[in-house]
């Protein structure tokens, strides 16, 4: 199920959250994890049941490796056996038709593709439950009940696209006592959070995708400005559209007194590739931060090993976002541009703050085009027309004043014609960009909100617009992750 | 928190949602009453339009109407028996009685944007009147034969698709459906513009007899098919290339993630059970403008190989194929056609001519 849907907004959540707390006022508290867990399971298998059985088998497989690692504290076969089973879970589903690409091309075998359909929210649900077996075998971590564990793994507002949770900083919540009583403050919160998350997802980013689908799937070639335009529009799109679904995610997860951890901080205005992670996809950085980087050695090795490990890192972090070699440049070209970070900084040159601000956005922005196309020729396609190569069309209502640029090789005309845009494009870019840039992030936006006047306008407007511009048809791009 | 806080924010949540339900709660009834493209109420222009072509009428205004429904109309309420049918998509609306040189009652119920469940579910239609058409011409889009279209046009006559499964495959299909409820448009703002923009015209059912096709409106002959507005078909003295250009795109829309063929299955017990039934099945394969075509065969081969496919099929089956996606088949020029995907009368009148149906 979407939260961008009629199905979730109208009748799952208000039903969920009413049943929810109608229990728990009855002192049912059982009965209402229960059906916490139960909503979460048809949650998940209302789009597409088929999967549910490969959902609940991996929380019973890692039920069973968490007890006994509870019972066998400190078996490190057992740990093994989890993570192994896990990933071989990942690797099937996600990976199987990559590898075999891969094999065809270096040797003759010619294997058949197995076109296995993915299984939606896997690489979520995976991670969450590969750090809930390496926090139980460092004992940070215990879970006795199964409900607990599949409340814990299948709690709806994070299964589908995180954020990736942590069990020690979940489940206590669950077990509070003034969290199982209604909390007008939370609710308003999270009504306001999960209004804007659908007003950055349906308003936002669904205006921007047209734009950046037409430049990296149709455009048989882009001019300087297209390809501009094309790339921008998608470096706003995936921030709007990921960070819309974590606000949705988050707010409803408030209602029911649950705070999930923030995955946004403004990424955007970071002022160095190491800051953009600190800022994007927080849980994710912190998962691979936690589970991949420190267990190989973090900080505390060589300094040539401590640059291996983070390009091995970065490159495990595309591989992560998708079996393709694309999103593999797309993490090499992090994991480089955090060593050269790293290098710059010894020599204790500084940047002034516009200046790094720049560099960073702009790498960022580039590097996004290799992890949006689908083969490197359409990469290539946009890149060039970045750099200028396909020529540049300006506006032609720009001939009179800019005419002197006809020298250059500058041509007047349709600007945006093979995006299909207008003069709404570079508008609205401006203003998602500004809005990226200077606006507060949502979790300092939602901390502010008071029950006043002014913010119900907002609420109503917000909500409302959001609600009457819903399109059945809209997917979140981290779905596909 | 205090209970001052509690009460405070009780009643901004309480006010909130009042005012989020109180005007969602107005539009949905705003578009109920003004409906107007007929969602929600069998529209009574459907009737007008089907009792004016019954009296041999044509029926001018727009065509945004309901067209499932009307094609429903049409069927259950015709004087008698209609002996050959043409089925098809837009691209499928300019093949007109008098082309195909036939004395066969006839009636051209093709429909914007129609996939192939629409063929068959209009066919479900003459199922469930206990009459097959004796000649159907099936009209194909190379759209069709791929997966996931967008069911969007044919909701009110789903259970006649269902009919026709039901009679080819001997058991109840499930069908799933991925398309949106008709109710959810009640507070959809694309249909709140359309109805604001329909009030403030107080016109938007305007549909007129006409004697002349020279109107700038849809013109629909008494059998059934359409001219479009002459807006549209001047459009073409603009120029045709900026028009297939922008064709290209629209081409690249419809043949977006377009890699194989699907359907396949579907389409072949189709047609065997229509035969099987005793009716003629005619393929027509509606030409793409030239400057589009070319393009677009660059880099959608697909095109070509359902070109191919049927054939082949047609040739195994010992059925009719006529036209072709290429226009080049039948030498049509750019100006044969008035945007990309639509030719003007002579195509169809071309493709048809001498042969006898």
């Amino acid at each position: 199920m979407l939260f961008n849907s009629y199905a979730f907004i109208f009748c799952f959540l208000p039903f969920v959250f009413i049943v929810y707390f109608f229990l728990n006022r009855k002192k049912l508290t059982l009965a209402a994890k229960i059906w916490l867990t139960l909503s979460s399971f048809f949650f998940y298998g209302y789009w597409n049941p088929i999967y549910l059985p490969l959902v609940a088998g991996s929380i019973l497989f890692n039920y069973g490796i968490g007890s006994a690692l509870l019972k066998f504290r400190k078996n490190s076969p057992l740990l093994i056996i989890g993570i192994i089973g896990n990933l071989g879970l990942l690797i099937y589903f996600k990976y199987m038709d990559f590898f075999i690409t891969g094999l065809n091309t270096l040797t003759d075998f010619n294997l058949s593709l197995l076109h296995i359909v993915l299984p939606i929210g896997i690489s979520f649900f995976t991670f969450t439950q590969i750090a809930y077996l390496v926090d139980t075998y460092k004992e940070s971590a215990q879970e006795y009940s199964l409900i607990n564990y599949a409340l814990f793994v299948t709690f709806f507002p994070h299964l589908l696209a995180g954020p990736i949770i942590h069990h020690k900083e979940i489940m206590p919540q669950f077990d509070y006592r003034r969290n199982k009583v209604l909390n007008y403050r939370h609710i308003a919160q999270g009504l306001s959070l999960f209004s804007l998350g659908l007003f950055k997802k349906v308003i936002i980013a669904d205006t921007l995708a047209t734009w950046a689908n037409n430049g990296f799937d149709y455009a048989t070639t882009l001019t300087f400005c297209e390809a501009w335009a094309t790339s921008l529009s998608f470096t706003l799109q995936l921030y709007f559209d990921f960070s819309g679904y974590t606000d949705m995610a988050l707010g409803s997860s408030l209602l029911f007194n649950i705070k999930l951890p923030f995955n946004f901080n403004s990424p955007y205005k970071a002022l160095s590739v190491q800051d953009f992670w600190r800022r994007w996809h927080i849980t994710l950085s912190r998962f691979m931060r936690d589970y991949v980087y420190i267990p190989l050695g973090g900080n505390r090795v060589s300094e040539p090993h401590i640059l291996f490990n983070l390009l091995l890192t970065f490159l495990l972090i595309g591989l992560w976002h998708g079996a393709g070699w694309t999103f593999v440049v797309w993490g090499l070209l992090h994991g480089c541009a955090l060593i050269l970070g790293r290098v710059w900084k010894k020599t204790h040159v500084n940047f002034p703050r516009l200046l790094s601000w720049f560099l960073t956005f702009n790498f960022v922005n580039a590097a996004w085009v290799f992890f949006r196309a689908r083969t490197f020729t359409d990469a290539t396609k946009v890149l060039t027309g970045m750099c200028g190569m396909n020529g540049m069309v300006l506006p032609e209502k720009l001939s009179h004043t800019l005419s002197g640029l006809r020298e250059w090789g500058v041509e007047f005309g349709l600007s945006l014609k093979n995006i299909e845009g207008d003069i709404k494009t570079p508008l609205m870019i401006i203003v998602f960009l500004l809005l990226s840039f200077l606006y507060k992030n949502s979790d300092e936006w939602v901390a502010g909100v008071r029950p006043n006047f002014l913010n119900l306008v907002i609420f109503c407007t917000v909500i409302l617009s959001s609600i009457l511009y819903l399109s059945p048809y809209s997917e979140y791009l981290y779905f596909r992750f | 928190m205090g209970r001052d806080d509690r009460i405070k924010y009780k009643g901004w949540i309480t006010y909130g949602l009042l005012v989020v339900f109180t005007v969602l709660a107005m539009v949905a009834v705003f578009n109920y009453k003004v409906d107007s493209i007929g969602i929600f109420h069998t529209d009574k222009g459907l009737f007008f339009i089907a009792s004016s072509l019954f009296k041999g009428k044509m029926v001018a205004g727009p065509i945004n109407y309901n067209e499932g429904e009307f094609q429903r109309v049409i069927v259950e309420n015709s004087p008698g028996p209609i002996d050959m049918v043409v089925v098809g998509s837009s691209r499928g609306m300019g093949v007109r009685k008098r082309f195909l040189r036939t004395e066969k009652s006839f009636f051209n119920h093709s429909m914007t944007a129609a996939t192939l469940e629409d063929l068959m579910a209009i066919i479900g239609l003459y199922l469930a009147k206990g009459r097959l058409p004796r000649t159907i011409i099936l009209c194909l889009d190379p759209w069709m034969f791929k997966e996931k279209n967008n069911l969007t046009k044919w909701q009110s006559i789903v259970p006649y698709y269902k009919k026709i499964l039901v009679e080819i495959y001997g058991k109840d299909i499930e069908i799933n459906l991925n398309r949106r409820s008709k109710y959810q448009e009640l507070i959809n703002l694309e249909y709140t513009l359309a109805n604001i923009k329909a009030v403030k015209k107080k016109k938007s059912k305007k549909l007129y007899i006409t004697e002349t096709m020279e109107v700038n409106d849809f013109v629909r002959e008494p059998d059934g098919s359409v001219h479009f507005s002459r807006g549209t078909r001047r459009e073409k003295s603009e120029g045709t290339q900026p028009l297939a250009q922008l064709g290209v795109r629209g081409l690249e829309h419809y043949s977006k993630d377009f890699y194989a063929i699907m359907n396949q299955r579907l389409f072949e017990d189709f047609v065997i059970y229509l035969r099987k039934q005793g009716s003629e099945v005619i393929l027509y394969l509606h030409p793409i403008e030239p400057i589009a075509y070319e393009r677009i065969k660059e880099k959608y081969s697909i095109m070509m190989e359902i070109e191919n496919y049927l054939h082949h099929f047609a040739s195994n089956q010992n059925v009719l194929l006529l036209g072709s996606y290429d226009p080049k088949k039948y030498n049509f020029v750019s100006s044969d056609f008035f945007d990309y995907l639509h030719g003007d009368e002579i195509v169809a009148k071309r493709i048809f001519e001498g042969h006898q149906l």
